[in-house]
């Protein structure tokens, strides 16, 4: 507001309340009302500021009102493009997070049964000390650390830089290993390249959205209303949900296929059938931009003295894919699946249609899967058989669950097998270009991937893996098979260190628990799924000492003499500085993030950012900057095959633990709307607390009429590896189909993953979240 | 800038349609507190006030949809925003009592009622407006499921942003964030 503005109305506001509106008042002083209107009009000590939010993928903008330094209020952004001013209920609720009254507010070590406080500087230097120590008995494998998709890019970049190129250690992971590592290896095998073609701009584009196992309407809850919006604005829309269980987002679709769980990669291959039977190939966009591949079958399923992976690619021949998808007629794809021919039919005649625009979108159901990677691949088959790829509201587009799974895991590579931007270790030509970044001496970085995130559990539970620190996530709640970690843990013993920012079952296992700045304490960047990049500034002081991850890592990096790496002296060069170095690995190689200062400007950027353009369409000419005048579709990630995008052969396979007569039902287990992830930081709302205030167990009303179990009763779940009661949700919130039950995993009191299998993908190593076979009784 | 619009709009107001003041100035409490009761601070969606058999936006717009009064003295308010089909993204009841931890929050108040600095001037807006419509200020000012406190006292009108004009948007952000072009205010 203008200064001239500002002096007219005081003096206005002033006079007038002086005089007739005193008279007026009677609730608060006359004061106290003058006051509160002038502070409404000059909005004096008020300042709103953008941010991303801090939960889901979606990557929601956010105005954050601060006052006398506290977070007061939250509104939707109306210029972010993102949700265009909406929230959900959980981004309305995030002022919250920052004020809940347990924060970890100073270095806490362990002393006896309890933790005493400490200063940084103790806590640190034993840290420094504890890792060092292992370190040179125990070799540069034996400490890890295990961050998060909710790590800021800076976050990430430093553990990536302080462990790989200071430490000599592999041993960077993060949870989204457990969330989007089949995203990634599905991505790279179809297209050479991580992350999606296309972006939101497609939800107002599109005619058909097909959800795989995606119940949108609570797991990205801005993104589906822009769906829902754009089926009632356009009638001819069709909104298809295939699932286990109907949801609210079967409630807002035009069909509704409850499938078996684990078929969809059945369904898949049977509309890719149906294409190639109804003549419905695009010929032209196969024969210049696609080739076939096919690879082992029969690859086990990740299991502890389970069959091992063992890697046969090969290029197939059109014929040779038609012959591999004759076998997925409609009806034995029915029979396998449950879903009836017609619904089939219904989908490939929409998959097919030259004339309909469709956009595929899923997440976990398709992630968390012991054939991930494989499902992936199959739906990108779907849309390059059909063309209808990289354009205006035709894609596949693979959504992510956390703010920067994306920015912070795919992009800045905290991966084992990773390096920034694209990179791979195992690549020599990678390891010397981010030697050449790093300043360090040639052959600095381990030239082998070493421990995925299961690994890595599996170690620390072994006794091999020494010592982790834990970032911004919270294992203890979300790792599968729980007891077998727990019990392992408890023998061994690891050096454990975890930043947090409330109590967690994580932090009851630390050594060392470290205060974090959170969110909008801290200065950051976020990449959400469609490519953009966000930054927000500090905003709030955080409580007592808590600082940023990034600072917490580069002083232990200080202290163990790997200072040279880390030249930013205070947090905010940090923010900047780690942001500007991570950003040469992001040019000319595809992913070139815009500018810090471009980032502090806008809403964020959807990379590849060339001359200052964002880019909405990836792999299409005239959308992307990286393809040809000429070539009309480039997936150059796939130079090594001519820029052409792979159409897999891959086939349905049982999974490894199906229901029998033991253990007779499926288990699912997922999020809820109200709550993100373990809900550390939701569960501190109250709002958001009553609304979901314990985990449950949705029951099909048939089988819960057969257990003789009524809504709200107690129920046992048991599996091969723990057990849990819950309360029964009987055609409440979502009805799974028959023979399915569905939990959630926020609730630390009631731990899912006490029943889960950590058996995973083998290409992706992501653990299968959705399936085992449990028993149900009344409790 | 400002200061020359806001100056011949009050004049305008002054010459043209000046209402009188407001009679019932000295009843209207600041703020409504059933208001404040349900949300989490100034600006959030309200919670779902009463008990609800089953979620869901037909269940919803039963009465949400016309607005009416739904039993007694209770007022089932229209929806600013029916467009919006997925009510409880952002509406949710509660079910339980208490706290999982304590917070300690501050929250953004209620606005109180602003006036334009004259004594023939209508009421600012106090709040932010996503959208202007008919239905936008309807929800809580205008017809039968409007609280008495805050219907206009000149009855309902069509043309509100007329006279009307929202106090938050010159502020930063709030009401409209500053252009892409420029850089942020901080």
């Amino acid at each position: 507001m203008d200064s001239s503005r500002r002096s007219f109305l005081k003096g206005m506001a002033a006079a007038w309340a002086a005089g007739v509106m005193a008279e007026r008042v009677h609730a608060g002083s006359a004061q106290s009302r003058q006051e509160a209107q002038q502070r409404l009009l000059e909005d004096e000590g008020m300042v709103w500021s953008k941010a991303p939010c801090r939960f889901c993928g979606v990557g929601c903008g956010v105005m954050v009102g601060v006052r006398d330094g506290r977070a007061v209020a939250v509104a939707g952004d109306l210029q972010n493009p993102v949700n265009k001013g909406k929230l959900c209920v959980k981004g309305y609720h995030l002022p919250f997070i920052l004020y809940g009254a347990d924060r970890v507010t100073k270095p806490l070590i362990k002393q006896g049964e309890g933790y005493r406080e400490a200063g940084w500087d103790e806590a640190l230097d034993l840290i420094a000390a504890k890792f060092t120590e292992i370190r040179e008995q125990h070799g540069a494998q034996s400490v890890s650390v295990y961050g998060s998709g909710q790590w800021t890019i800076q976050d990430g970049y430093a553990a990536n830089k302080f462990l790989k190129g200071g430490l000599g250690s592999n041993n960077v992971e993060a949870n989204a290993r457990l969330c989007m590592a089949s995203a990634v290896v599905g991505f790279v095998k179809s297209f050479g390249k991580d992350e999606p073609m296309g972006c939101y701009d497609d939800l107002e584009e599109g005619d058909v959205f097909v959800f795989w196992g995606n119940n949108m309407a609570e797991m990205h809850p801005v993104l589906f209303s822009r769906i829902t919006e754009r089926r009632r604005a356009a009638s001819w829309t069709r909104l298809a949900d295939i699932a286990t269980r109907e949801t609210r987002t079967s409630a807002a679709s035009d069909l509704v296929a409850l499938m078996n769980p684990h078929t969809d990669l059945a369904i898949a291959n049977g509309i890719a059938h149906l294409i190639v039977k109804n003549g419905q190939v695009n010929q032209d966009f196969v024969k210049k931009h696609c080739l076939f591949r096919a690879d082992a079958e029969d690859i086990g399923f990740g299991l502890r003295g389970g069959k091992a992976y063992q890697k046969a690619e090969r290029t197939i021949s059109f014929e040779e894919y038609v012959q591999f998808l004759e076998k997925y007629t409609p009806e034995y794809v029915s029979e396998t699946s449950g879903v009836p021919v017609a619904q089939l039919k219904r989908l490939a005649a929409w998959y097919g249609a030259p004339d309909k625009k469709v956009v595929s979108l899923w997440c976990m159901g398709m992630n968390q899967h012991t054939r991930g990677t494989w499902i992936n691949n199959l739906i990108y088959n779907l849309h390059l058989l059909t063309g209808k790829i990289s354009q205006p509201g035709n894609g596949p587009f693979s959504l992510t669950g956390q703010p920067s799974a994306c920015g912070t895991v795919r992009e800045v590579g905290t991966l084992t097998h990773a390096l920034p931007g694209g990179r791979l270790i195992a690549n020599p030509e990678h390891r010397a270009f981010a030697e050449k970044i790093w300043k360090l001496p040639s052959g600095t970085i381990h030239p082998k991937p070493t421990n995925h995130t299961m690994a890595m559990f599996r170690k620390l539970a072994s006794g091999e893996m020494k010592a982790m620190w834990i970032q911004v996530t919270n294992p203890m709640v979300t790792v599968p098979d729980l007891n077998h970690f727990m019990a392992g843990l408890a023998k061994h013993k690891p050096f454990i260190v975890v930043s947090e920012v409330y109590p967690t079952p994580t932090t009851k296992i630390a050594d060392v628990i470290l205060p974090s700045s959170l969110w909008i304490e801290r200065e950051g960047c976020f990449g959400n799924s469609e490519r953009r990049t966000q930054q927000w500034n500090k905003l709030v002081e955080p409580p007592g000492e808590a600082k940023p991850d990034s600072w917490q890592l580069i002083e232990v990096a200080r202290r163990m003499g790997c200072g040279h790496l880390f030249p930013w002296e205070d947090e905010g060069a940090q923010a900047e500085g780690l942001y500007a170095e991570y950003r040469q690995f992001t040019l000319d190689v595809g992913k070139d993030l815009a500018s810090y200062d471009q980032l502090r400007r806008t809403r964020g950027m959807r990379w590849p950012v060339v001359d200052g353009r964002e880019t909405r369409w990836r792999y299409r000419e005239g959308a992307d900057p990286y393809v040809k005048k000429g070539e009309g579709f480039s997936f150059y990630g796939n130079k090594k095959f001519g820029n052409r995008a792979a159409i897999w052969a891959r086939p349905y396979e049982d999974p490894p633990e199906s229901p029998d007569r033991e253990y007779p039902f499926w288990l699912c287990t997922g999020r809820v709307l109200e709550h993100w992830h373990t809900g550390t930081m939701t569960r501190r709302v109250k709002q958001l607390h009553q609304a979901m205030p314990e985990a449950f167990v949705e029951l099909n009303a048939e089988d819960a009429r057969e257990l003789g179990v009524s809504d709200g009763a107690p129920v046992k779940l048991t599996s091969r590896r723990g057990e849990i009661i819950l309360k029964a949700a009987v055609n409440r919130r979502g009805a799974p189909k028959r023979g399915n039950v569905f939990a959630p995993f926020f609730d630390e009191s009631k731990l899912i993953n006490l029943l889960t299998l950590d058996a995973h993908c083998p290409l992706s190593k992501q653990p299968d979240y959705k399936k085992c076979a449990v028993r149900v009784e009344p409790a | 800038m400002r200061t020359a619009f806001l100056t011949v709009l009050a004049a305008a107001l002054l010459a043209g349609c000046g209402s009188a003041p407001d009679e019932r100035a000295g009843q209207a409490p600041v703020v409504r507190p059933e208001r404040a009761e349900i949300r989490a601070y100034h600006g959030a969606p309200p919670v779902i006030p009463h008990e609800v058999e089953a979620l869901g936006r037909e269940n919803c717009m039963a009465c949400h949809g016309p607005g009416q009064q739904a039993s007694g003295l209770v007022i089932a308010p229209v929806t600013p925003h029916p467009e919006w089909t997925q009510c409880n993204q952002c509406h949710v009841p509660a079910l339980a009592e208490g706290v999982f931890a304590a917070n300690t929050l501050k929250a953004l108040e209620e606005p109180v009622r602003v006036d334009m600095p004259g004594p023939f001037l209508p009421p600012y807006i106090p709040h932010r407006v996503d959208n202007f419509r008919e239905q936008s200020c309807e929800t809580c000012h205008i017809g039968v499921q409007a609280a008495p406190e805050l219907r206009p006292s000149h009855g309902p009108r069509v043309n509100c942003t007329q006279c009307h004009v929202p106090a938050y948007y010159p502020q930063s952000g709030y009401g409209v964030a500053p252009s892409p072009f420029e850089p942020s205010r901080r």
